[in-house]
């Protein structure tokens, strides 16, 4: 009798979310002209504001999820720059469909990297703080106040205490070969949102980052 | 033209008589005097693998700018390339500066080999009342190519005209057009002369009005009064900002740089260089916070200026002064940037001018030998008329071109702070593998064109690249399920199924699936040629990575994550 109980329990909450999606949609567009950027659909469900202009969201576990993520924005034409990313796969932004030329690259702000993403925070919509950004806990709270106070959006791929969002990917799972056939051709991604501005109480997220460029 | 801009350009229009100074083919005049060349010795400057300036001799073989060096090479085999030497450039154009101001007082340098200068009121009027504006013009003309000559042993080619734009203009017909006449005489020219809109070499703004102009031509729009035909709505709303200005300027309109001589407001930086320094270096070293705050002191009141003014004091206390043309398309007047730069030319120019009577474009020389030039002990940079930035608000078609300026700017920043090696941007071109389909450019610089991406590239590797590659490819061990390294023959057979890799100082991980091998043959004639076979796999947990195969060792060039 638990076992059902706990399935009914789980299809009642799946029927709740689905509402709430379902009435949030046409606010959740509003604010996305307005106020934040859309994300990829698989995770509208747990974040039906999107990516809030003037907040932290830590993207976790994998660069198809980023790279997606950034696709969605860079359809609004903003500038984004890529800090401390040395390694990041530019052939595989481009075919996600980031836009070069708005695309600035650091790759290795080293020392200066509190310095560089103060000023990458003045005059680019969107800042990527990569791995090789070294940041100290007081840095990360001075920064923040500049990302609420330009209205900007700021993704770190390290924790950031005081994030409003994070967004990680579980399980990556790339399909398309197999024994000397075929090719790699995408990946399911098993993602989970977290923090205050996700919907509370959100299972595990199912998505393919990669399917977008093939529709 | 249309009744509108007629107004526009009537109103504007004043009566002042602008004369342009340009040195044709300065940089390779600079670069042949460097190398000891005579003039009948075809030669060209080259930046790159671009020829930035061909001599009369290379271009009457069909050397031209923009022409790969191979390229001009094949038109002319005894052409001299020669490499490009700005600071001489600089060096040397000050002298030439020099001559002009014997003639003509308050010029501006627009860049080394093109300056302008405002023709007296007082010199006109007399000229006017005396036998008419062109022989007034043309004794004066004839004054400054004498001077020129005789100082430093260039030729000069002079245009006037009633705005800096058109003189300039005119100076590349060699002709002087009485203020009255500027609107007739533009509305005659083709619409490619807009490429003199910019005055600075910068490469994004030169880029854009080709961009600009080439769409005019193809639009039917052949001469500047083709242009000016459309309503100043119609430009504004097909052809943006640039198109509005170029649209101005073909009707005769004068841009700000030299409209308003008086200056309005004057905002400045002063300072001391002390102990008084001989070396620019040791200036500069002063001077680089100094263009920062100029340029913050004009964002902080949203203002831009039309002219830079440099003045240096020396110990013996002469002043060094020089005004400096603002690209006006650059939004907050200048970066801080080109601020410095252009206080760094203008100290190279002045600290070396050493023994210039003797050896006018003389580049080298023991600067501190010489008893005439003094210790810089002070020094000021002015924004000269500076009037309200143009306002960008947030247009009808969103954030974009207020954002790029923004993001130009802050990236201006970006590449102060880190150096010219911290920022990049990416272009997109063909290749086979994923480090050769995305170009790293470094920021500022204009990539050169790109190989083709939109074609076919055969044999390059399928589905989505991965997602990071490793700065350095690392090495990795692969192994068949008996344990043996598996090996790729030429005939592209393997030894055995991948079984399980690691990495250096890594766990073993078990292969779960893998396709492939691919080869990858690039360049096979020459000695740098890309020979490699790769595999993709999929390890136990899920992770994708790129192999490679090539000279009996496995490199991992990718991960798929």
């Amino acid at each position: 009798m638990p076992g059902e109980a706990q399935a009914r329990l789980d299809h009642a909450r799946k029927v709740l979310t689905a509402a709430t999606a379902a009435s949030t949609s046409n606010r959740a567009s509003d604010i996305g002209e307005e106020g934040g950027y859309p994300v990829p659909q698989a995770l509208r469900g747990s974040l039906p504001q999107g990516l809030g202009r003037g907040s932290v969201t830590v993207v976790k576990g994998s660069t198809s999820l980023l790279m997606s993520l950034l696709a969605e924005i860079s359809d609004r034409r903003v500038w984004m720059v890529l800090l401390g990313m040395p390694e990041v796969g530019l052939a595989a932004l481009h075919q996600q469909g980031i836009a070069l030329p708005q695309l600035v690259l650091v790759p290795d702000p080293g020392l200066q990297s509190a310095t560089a993403v103060a000023a990458a925070l003045d005059g680019f919509e969107v800042v990527v703080c990569g791995p090789q950004v070294s940041l100290s806990d007081r840095d990360r709270r001075r920064l923040m106040g500049k990302v609420r106070q330009n209205h900007r959006v700021l993704l770190s791929v390290t924790s950031w205490p005081g994030a409003g969002a994070e967004i990680t990917a579980l399980r990556s799972q790339w399909y398309g070969i197999d024994a000397g056939d075929g090719w790699l051709q995408g990946s399911h991604l098993t993602v989970t949102c977290a923090g205050r501005r996700a919907v509370p109480g959100q299972h595990e997220q199912a998505m393919e980052p990669w399917a977008r460029r093939a529709g | 033209m249309t009744a509108v801009a007629q107004a526009l350009a009537g109103s504007r229009n004043r009566e002042q008589q602008i004369m342009a100074v340009w040195v044709p083919d300065w940089p390779v005049t600079v670069a042949m005097d460097l190398a000891g060349l005579t003039a009948e010795v075809p030669a060209a400057v080259a930046e790159g693998r671009t020829i930035l300036a061909a001599s009369a001799m290379a271009r009457a073989q069909g050397v031209r700018r923009g022409m790969r060096r191979r390229t001009a090479q094949e038109a002319s085999p005894e052409v001299r390339i020669l490499p490009r030497d700005y600071p001489a450039e600089i060096r040397g154009f000050e002298q030439v500066a020099r001559a002009v101001e014997g003639v003509m007082a308050h010029l501006t340098v627009v860049r080394p080999g093109l300056l302008w200068a405002r023709q007296p009121d007082s010199a006109r009027r007399r000229a006017e009342f005396a036998g008419g504006a062109e022989a007034g013009l043309s004794a004066l003309a004839g004054q400054v190519t004498d001077a020129v000559a005789l100082m430093t042993g260039a030729e000069c080619m002079i245009g006037s005209a009633g705005t800096a734009f058109a003189a300039v203009v005119a100076a590349h017909r060699g002709m002087l057009v009485p203020y009255r006449e500027t609107a007739e005489f533009l509305r005659h020219q083709p619409v490619t002369v807009l490429r003199y809109m910019t005055g600075d070499g910068d490469g994004r703004e030169t880029a854009a009005l080709a961009d600009l102009t080439a769409l005019l031509v193809r639009l039917g729009l052949f001469t500047l009064g083709d242009l000016l035909g459309l309503t100043p709505d119609a430009v504004r709303t097909r052809f943006g900002d640039r198109g509005e200005r170029a649209y101005r300027l073909a009707g005769g309109e004068a841009d700000r740089m030299v409209d308003l001589w008086r200056p309005a407001t004057e905002l400045s930086v002063t300072q001391e260089i002390d102990p008084p320094a001989l070396r620019s270096e040791t200036v500069m070293f002063a001077a680089q916070p100094m263009a920062e705050r100029l340029h913050r002191m004009l964002l902080d009141q949203s203002l831009t200026c039309a002219l830079l003014q440099i003045t240096a004091t020396t110990t013996q206390g002469d002043l060094l002064t020089r005004c400096w043309q603002a690209d006006e398309a650059t939004w907050g007047g200048m970066t801080p940037r080109q601020i410095a730069d252009r206080v760094r030319w203008q100290l190279d120019g002045w600290l070396s001018r050493a023994g210039s009577d003797s050896a006018p474009h003389r580049a080298t020389g023991s600067q501190n030998a010489d008893p005439d030039v003094a210790p810089v002990r002070h020094l000021q940079i002015d924004a000269v008329e500076v009037h309200p930035a143009p306002t960008q608000g947030e247009g009808l078609w969103g954030t974009h071109s207020s954002g790029a300026a923004r993001a130009h700017r802050t990236a201006d920043r970006l590449h102060g702070l880190l150096g010219a090696d911290g920022v990049f941007t990416a272009v997109a071109q063909g290749g086979r593998t994923p480090r050769d389909q995305v170009r790293i450019v470094p920021w500022g610089q204009v990539p050169s064109p790109a190989k083709p991406h939109d074609r076919p590239w055969p044999h390059s590797l399928p589905g989505p690249a991965p997602t990071s590659i490793p700065v350095e490819p690392l090495a990795v061990q692969i192994w068949d399920q008996q344990g043996d390294t598996v090996v790729v023959t030429e005939r592209l057979s393997m030894s055995g199924p991948p079984h399980h890799l690691q990495f250096p100082q890594g766990s073993v991980q078990q292969i779960a699936r893998w396709a492939g091998p691919w080869p990858v043959v690039e360049r096979w004639w020459a000695s740098e040629g890309v020979r490699a076979v790769y595999l993709q796999v999929v390890t136990e947990t899920g992770e994708g990575l790129l192999v490679s195969y090539s000279d009996g060792r496995w490199l991992c060039d990718g991960r798929y994550d």
